[in-house]
């Protein structure tokens, strides 16, 4: 066997990820040459820690929930605490560490945060954990809602959507987080981007008017474009961006959240497919997409399933397919001023099924 | 992970933090176990890691690599408590635990007899603890050359070094049934 050094050099440098493009392909060279090299390389990549325990007899489960059981306990008492924080980890200082001074400070400051925990929320309508730096605006279902941001902004937010923004923005970038779906009209500032963090999505724009769609229940996030620019990044892929023109609509598959996302797969990110669409041109510049800022149903050729969810949001209303068939029947319509039962009355005329409604809001279609 | 990061920071969301938590919190015990031997207190040094990231969650898109941090923070809170509590001053990397750590190969990814199995996990278990670590966070922790380098505070070769030494105890323990297995490629 020669001289082996090589390749075992190049193996750690590759397991490293530091070795080069000449270098892997060198090692690629020598593992043809030496074929034993190959069955090492395999077992060298199929190397795990047994990941699922610590020391035989402990679970890994048993270890994490533990933990977690210990510091979920200290999130809410620490959050309101505004120290001043430096970004690098924690310095090799000596400090105190779980000693009895501790503990009085965080009595004390327990004592503050339930005084200041009271007054904070009732001078804002968030259910999140109070951050002084965020708001949070809400919108419940059969309601839509609009707000001006900081930066002069407006959003107009549908029915069933969360809004979270800061109560200043930072002289380096605009950023707000949305769930559900909203039309922005950007103040123009061309040194300040205006980000929109909506699931998968970040929406980038200088100023602009487009509307995002990103309902966590829904199979799609969309994008659509009115007037200006945008540029849209998916996050699992930063390389990734998207750049719209006006009365283009982007579409992304919003593929359901796998439960061991432990489990990181690469290959995933690949399969996140979207496309970009024109939208159809119209007389009176109104789509479809933003139908909704007109208190407008638009329904064009829509599975029975997502128009439901429509519903619900719209009229607050919730919506059991008895017979699931039906979920995947077409509609299309427009509705305006109907309420609920005018609604599905008119929809029973196009499509066959029936209904009953109990209580205020619960529909059963059959 | 970087979704997760964002509805930390943006969203205040507990949920999304936990999920987090759960994710990296295990390897970091691992890495505080080695430096601290006690369960106890790697918990409490782990938890106070993850605690301080909650609070300073509104600057969380500032760090510039969330693996890094975390396990400098791990390291460094460790370093704190031993020379508080302690006659040792500084970590020493030729004397942490490395017990804690198994390798194995995967019997699902690579075809391999129980023997050789064996013969694999008793060769890393041998390595020495620094070289032992060094392989577990590259290997297991899926973390660069680099990462490893500037978390541990040594030199960018000298992790190479110690991962090549890690594979060349590995080829010698495997050399035997490497002509084994050259003879079954014909």
């Amino acid at each position: 066997m020669m001289d082996h050094s090589r390749i075992l050099e190049l193996m750690a440098k590759k397991a490293g990820r530091s070795a080069s493009q000449e270098e892997l392909r060198e090692l690629e060279l020598l593992l043809t040459q030496f074929p034993e090299y190959g069955f090492f390389a395999e077992v060298l990549h199929s190397l795990k820690g047994s990941r699922d325990h610590f020391e035989r007899n402990i679970p890994r489960e048993e270890l994490v929930d533990h933990g977690w059981q210990h510091l979920s306990g200290k999130l809410n008492l620490a959050s309101g605490q505004e120290q001043p924080v430096s970004l690098h980890p924690p310095a090799r200082v000596v400090r105190g560490f779980f000693g009895v001074p501790a503990r009085w400070a965080s009595a004390a400051i327990l004592i503050a945060l339930l005084v200041g925990g009271a007054l904070y929320f009732r001078s804002t309508y968030t259910r999140s954990i109070p951050n002084p730096e965020n708001k949070v605006a809400e919108v419940h279902y059969g309601k839509t809602s609009q707000l001006v941001l900081p930066d002069g902004s407006r959003v107009w937010l549908n029915a069933g959507s969360r809004l979270v923004y800061p109560g200043h923005f930072s002289p380096l970038r605009r950023e707000v987080s949305l769930e559900g779906e909203a039309f922005f009209e950007v103040t123009h500032n061309a040194s300040v981007p205006f980000l929109v963090h909506a699931g998968k999505l970040t929406v980038r724009v200088l100023g602009t008017r487009f509307n995002v769609k990103a309902y966590k229940e829904d199979a799609d996030i969309e994008t659509t474009l009115i007037s200006g620019k945008v540029q849209v990044m998916i996050n699992d892929d930063p390389d990734k961006k998207i750049t719209l023109s006006p009365h283009e609509k982007l579409t992304v598959i919003n593929p359901p959240k796998q439960e061991s996302s432990r489990h990181y797969n690469p290959a995933a990110i690949n399969e996140l497919k979207y496309q970009v669409q024109v939208l159809p041109a119209t007389t009176t510049n109104s789509f479809t997409e933003t139908a909704w800022l007109e208190n407008k149903l638009v329904l064009s050729n829509e599975d029975f399933e997502s128009v439901a969810r429509l519903l619900e949001r719209k009229y607050n209303i919730h919506v059991y397919f008895e017979n699931s068939r039906l979920k995947q029947e077409r509609i299309s319509g427009v509705f305006e001023k109907e309420n609920i039962r005018q609604v599905l009355r008119i929809l029973k005329m196009t499509t066959r099924f029936d209904y009953r409604l109990e209580g205020d809001n619960q529909v059963y279609l059959y | 992970m970087q979704l997760l990061l964002h509805r930390i920071q943006f969203e205040q969301d507990e949920t999304a933090f936990r999920e987090f938590y759960k994710e990296n919190v295990f390897k970091l015990f691992q890495f505080a176990f080695a430096f601290i031997q006690n369960k106890e207190l790697a918990e409490e040094i782990v938890n106070d890691v993850f605690l301080s990231l909650w609070n300073q969650r509104a600057r969380i898109s500032d760090i510039r690599n969330i693996n890094v941090y975390l396990y400098v923070s791990v390291k460094n809170t460790a370093a704190n408590y031993i020379r508080k509590n302690n006659s040792r001053k500084n970590i020493d990397l030729e004397r942490i635990a490395s017990d804690h750590f198994y390798l194995s190969p995967d019997p699902e990814q690579v075809l391999i007899t129980e023997e050789l199995k064996k013969i694999i996990e008793q060769s890393i278990n041998q390595l020495p603890p620094r070289c032992k670590l060094i392989f577990k966070l590259v290997k297991e922790d899926g973390l660069s050359s680099s990462e490893v380098a500037e978390i541990l505070e040594i030199s960018y070769k000298t992790v190479k070094t110690q991962l090549t030494i890690a594979l060349q105890k590995l080829e010698q323990s495997l050399r035997p049934s490497l002509k084994e297995y050259r003879f079954r490629l014909r």
